[in-house]
């Protein structure tokens, strides 16, 4: 592939620093912190306080410690959906928009039963069938949200495919005599990949939302801690009446920079694909003081007198015949 | 070379022809319209001779190379590959694709950006059975067969690394890889910069003279043909409207359409030379019933319209689809071989 | 390079003159001293800027004058497009013009004082009063000028509109008929869209609505590259008898050198970014100086005449991120010295009769190799369809 460059551009430098930090935090955050978020042995109802950081629930227990406890679950189950499901969706879509003909219409429709059908219900439904011992399985609900993500991204992805499959080099792959397995997966596949990163990013966003929405909802073990199950406790207290901000906010808060550390990332991947975005990101500043509008405009090149660039010296190539 | 120095026909079409069924401009239930991509085309591929097509763009001939190389299924018509015949109908062997390959008008488009040149080069040795071990060489041997030399700077760039030269050099070398009978080449020259393509031109020559392998040239630059051709075959509205060794058919063009081809090619050398007046310039129309050409023809006459012209014999190995030649020429079935042609009345 | 040299379609250019001062569009039918349309003097172009710029087209001088035809030829990296862009202030980000001056000079107003337009000091809205009504551009590929979902009849409403206010409707219909004859179409073309026209017909219509405002110049970016060679031969024919009837200025940027041999006055062959050849078209074609147009001639195999083995140029153009030091051609020049290696030629007269060259070669000092001392033949210099009746003697016209 291309040479990686680091991005330049802020806001993308923002999201992996939002990213990266909760990643972090995944790993270390039962490590870090300070009490056992389950412990009900405080003071209920403290208000945030140099020992209790967020400070403690209707029943005694250290709500900065269920943060970052949580963070674990709610990321793993995040990651491990999206990846299913995205993996699902490579499988179904270019599958679909490679082969055609039957094969095409029978994954179509499968994927537009699974668009049809809203997704929450269904989750709840499916959850409600889980025998309790699979509902307290993070794994099992990730598995579950995954079925329920796949859809949009196989209807991209088939549509990516479809107009590579009448590119050259696939014609050309053809002629030589690759299998259409072969194909698909080292020459469809990798040519994906930009639209892949999008959609994975897209599809862990969208199982955050699921879990922390089912755990709201009640419908995953309390056992496990995840910023959902607070939001199911704050709210089954009555956290938002009695003023308790520091009860619901900060879960929330913590979900919605996670999503936009996401969305950010995905601005990255905009540039990546096309590099016009990237040449013309340069920064305000620079571009003030080399003496250009802020702003490219269309229809009217900027004009800015500058000497020759130094002519860097070219190897000497040797001339065979081109 | 003569036409008279026997060499092997490598792979030969009869008749071939393609039918798309469109529907017309009315939408859904427009009444369905049959475009005839290609129409009853035969003509032999020799071994180290290089055959050159030469139309333009809606004339047919990527179709018949796609044809050829057997990834269109033709509406009818038979192909014989060294002698036995083909089962067209039927999926395409990989037996087939070790015979017969196809190079691609645009080499940054034919090639996957995203791996580099050796894998496109290691694909085609695995598939057809090199052995793992072997391939590092082989690769090098093609490179090096298209003087991409040495072979290590090139193995490991990238397409976008590459100059459009020699990255259809690439191409061509992939192709290589199968040891084919056959190499097809649509158009390897028209998006390359116009000093880099004779250099290209000179490799396919070179190639067809070393290796004996049988080159289909197509181009819409008649001078190009002119340049590598042992035949040229002229292209119009899906069917064979000219065809001659050698480069006869330039030199006397003897079909309305050759002639207006080569009066329209802008040549410094000959600047008074008249440009035949067109009957119907603005119209891009293909007749649908008789000669394909009788709308623009500056000679068009009764019959034309009415009924297709068959091929006529108009010299030594040179045929003509007009029916001005209908006088001098014998019904000639091009798809016959040599020896059983004239005098035989089967008209397509 | 991606992209920066494609326009959105034609909508940049019929941009409205924003309303402003009633000084409205610019007189018609005026006819600029000399014959003098343009005038270009070391214009540089980049791309991107600061220590990233790549220099894509070098100090290039060029005139062109009323009922001039000027060739320019290059290949991939030349600069040839850049260069036409650049000068119309058309091309887009990253492109940076980094230097000369552009003059365009659009003959004397109702007072009788000349107008004269510096192209790179203009503002954004004296941009868009010159653009189509005195300087059109025809894109390489029609089918992404034109509008799809517009029927032709409106693109030219639209032009007409926006540049003649004072046309009526009907005014407007028939002047639009009257430019598709121009072009060789029929007026039922008018209620077509783009996709129902072949590729011929869009590349007509392209010249029809670029001379819809009698412009004085008209620039071509390979109009007829993705054509067949007949319909291209039908629309050089048609460019050249347009030519004769108005007198416009052309500039004509085409690979194709014999091509320009029979349709210019005059050629520049661009090379990595610069011009290193211009002469009278027959004198380049019968007797060039530069190596590397001795070898662009020696490129095209010929139609007639024996059939010998030719050469092309070996090597490929340099890349303009990492050009040679000295003369950017050295490293495929067969005629090589050692100071093409260090030094960079500089655009000189190579005779007494206005050609140029930047070739150390005719620097005097060193003997010139004979394929580039050949003779001008003079009956090269006769066009295939020459201009009937020339509006103003071309004073760099050597036979």
């Amino acid at each position: 592939m291309k040479t990686l460059r680091l991005p330049r551009s802020p806001k993308v430098l923002l999201g992996l620093f939002i990213v990266g930090f909760f990643l972090i935090l995944t790993v270390i955050g039962p490590w870090i912190a300070p009490y056992n978020p389950s412990a009900t042995n405080f003071l209920p109802n403290l208000t945030p306080s140099a020992t209790h950081w967020f400070g403690t629930t209707s029943l005694g227990q250290d709500i900065f410690s269920q943060l970052l406890v949580g963070a674990r679950a709610t990321m793993v189950v995040a990651l491990l959906a999206g990846l299913v499901a995205t993996a699902l969706s490579v499988t179904i879509g270019v599958a679909a928009g490679y082969l055609g003909g039957p094969a095409d219409e029978g994954l179509t429709m499968l994927s537009n039963v699974f668009l049809a059908i809203p997704g929450l219900p269904l989750l709840i439904v499916i959850d409600s069938y889980l025998p309790v011992s699979g509902r307290s399985n993070e794994y099992v609900i990730g598995l579950v949200i995954s079925l329920t993500g796949w859809a949009w991204g196989a209807r991209v992805l088939r549509a990516q495919t479809l107009s590579l499959r009448n590119r050259d080099f696939v014609e050309a792959s053809r002629i030589i005599g690759e299998s259409r397995l072969r194909i698909m997966v080292t020459e469809i596949a990798p040519n994906l990949l930009p639209v892949l990163a999008s959609s994975l990013l897209f599809t862990i966003l969208y199982a955050i939302g699921a879990y922390v929405t089912l755990a709201y909802v009640g419908l995953t073990s309390t056992a496990v801690w995840n910023w959902g199950t607070m939001l199911f406790w704050a709210q089954s207290n009555n956290a938002p009446l009695a003023g308790q901000w520091y009860w619901f906010v900060p879960p929330g808060i913590c979900i919605a920079l996670v999503g936009t550390g996401l969305a950010l990332l995905n601005f990255g991947i905009d540039e990546f694909i096309n590099p016009r975005l990237r040449a013309s990101g340069l920064s305000g500043k620079m571009r003030r003081r080399s003496g250009l509008p802020r702003r490219p405009r269309l229809g009217f090149t900027p004009v800015l007198r500058t000497p020759r660039p130094t002519v860097v010296t070219a190897r000497l190539s040797t001339s065979s015949s081109k | 070379m003569s036409q008279n120095e026997t060499s092997t026909t490598q792979l030969e079409a009869r008749h071939l022809t393609r039918h798309f069924s469109v529907r017309s401009s009315s939408g859904f239930f427009g009444p369905k319209r049959i475009v005839r991509a290609v129409d009853d085309v035969s003509l032999r591929l020799n071994a180290g001779r290089v055959t050159a097509v030469v139309g333009e763009s809606g004339s047919g001939k990527s179709v018949l190379a796609r044809m050829l190389a057997r990834i269109v299924v033709p509406t009818s018509g038979d192909l014989v590959l060294q002698g036995t015949e083909v089962p067209v109908r039927s999926k395409r062997t990989l037996d087939y694709a070790s015979q017969v390959q196809l190079v691609l008008q645009d080499p940054f488009a034919s090639i996957n950006p995203v791996h580099r040149v050796r894998h496109s080069l290691e694909r085609p040795l695995l598939i057809h059975g090199a052995r793992k071990s072997d391939v590092e060489a082989l690769a090098a041997a093609a490179l090096r067969r298209v003087s991409l030399e040495p072979p290590a700077r090139f193995m490991d760039r990238y397409p976008h690394e590459l100059s459009g030269g020699q990255l259809q050099r690439v191409s061509i070398a992939r192709a290589l890889c199968v040891k084919p009978k056959v190499l097809l080449a649509d158009e390897p020259i028209s998006m390359l910069d116009v000093s880099v393509r004779l250099g290209v031109l000179n490799l396919l020559r070179g190639l067809c003279d070393s290796e004996k392998l049988a080159i289909l040239y197509i181009t819409h630059d008649i001078a190009s043909a002119r340049y590598i051709a042992d035949e040229t075959i002229v292209m119009y509205a899906g069917q064979v409207v000219e065809q001659s060794n050698g480069t006869g058919l330039i030199d006397e063009p003897t079909h309305p359409y050759t002639q207006l081809l080569i009066a329209s090619v802008p040549d410094p050398a000959d600047p008074a030379r008249a440009t035949p007046e067109m009957a119907d310039h603005t119209q891009v129309s293909i007749a649908q019933t008789g000669c394909r050409f009788s709308p623009r023809c500056p000679y068009v006459m009764d019959v034309c319209r009415t009924t297709e012209p068959p091929m006529f014999n108009v010299g030594d190995g040179h045929v003509s689809r007009c029916w001005l030649h209908s006088k001098s020429g014998e019904v000639v079935d091009v798809a016959l071989p040599e020896t059983q042609r004239g005098g035989t009345i089967t008209k397509k | 390079m991606s992209d920066p040299l494609t326009t959105d379609s034609l909508e940049i250019q019929k941009q409205l003159p924003l309303s402003d001062d009633g000084a409205g569009v610019l007189p018609t039918n005026t006819t600029p001293i000399n014959g003098l349309v343009l005038e270009v003097k070391d214009l540089s172009v980049d791309y991107g800027w600061g220590e990233h710029a790549v220099r894509a087209v070098n100090a290039v001088s060029l005139d062109v004058h009323r009922s001039q035809v000027l060739g320019i030829a290059g290949e991939s990296g030349s600069g040839k497009s850049t260069l036409v862009y650049g000068l119309t202030r058309l091309l887009r980000a990253p492109g940076v013009i980094s230097g000369g001056d552009v003059k365009l000079n659009l003959g004397k107003d109702d007072q009788g004082n000349e107008i004269t337009v510096d192209l790179l000091k203009a503002s954004q809205r004296e941009l868009r009063k010159i653009r189509w009504s005195q300087v059109s551009i025809v894109l390489q590929s029609a089918l992404n000028a034109l509008n799809p979902v517009l029927r032709i009849s409106k693109e030219f409403e639209e032009i007409l509109k926006t540049h003649r206010p004072d046309m009526s409707k009907s005014e407007r219909r028939a002047r639009a008929v009257e430019l598709l004859a121009m072009v060789g179409l029929e007026e039922d073309r008018l209620a077509r869209y783009p996709h129902e026209l072949s590729g011929g017909q869009r590349q007509r219509i392209m010249i029809a609505l670029a001379l819809a405002l009698d412009p004085q110049l008209v620039i071509m970016d390979e109009p007829t590259t993705a054509l067949d060679v007949v319909t291209q031969r039908e629309i050089i024919n048609e460019l050249s008898e347009l030519r004769a009837r108005f007198g416009f200025a052309m500039i004509f940027i085409t690979h194709d050198l014999s091509l320009l041999v029979e349709l210019a006055d005059e050629i520049a062959v661009m090379y990595a970014g610069a011009i290193v050849e211009r002469a009278p078209a027959g004198a380049l074609y019968s007797a060039p100086r530069h190596p590397y147009t001795l070898g662009l001639l020696n490129s095209s195999p010929p139609l007639h005449g024996a059939r010998v083995e030719l050469e092309g140029i070996p090597g490929s153009p340099p890349d303009l991120a990492e050009m040679p030091t000295g003369c950017s051609f050295h490293q495929r020049c067969p005629y090589k010295l050692d100071k093409c290696v260090t030094d960079v030629p500089p655009l000189l007269p190579v005779d007494h009769t206005g050609r140029l060259v930047a070739c150390w070669l005719h620097g005097g000092g060193v003997s010139v190799p004979e394929p580039l001392a050949q003779m001008v033949a003079f009956s090269a210099t006769t066009k295939l369809h020459a201009p009937s009746a020339p509006a103003s003697p071309n004073p760099k016209d050597v036979s």
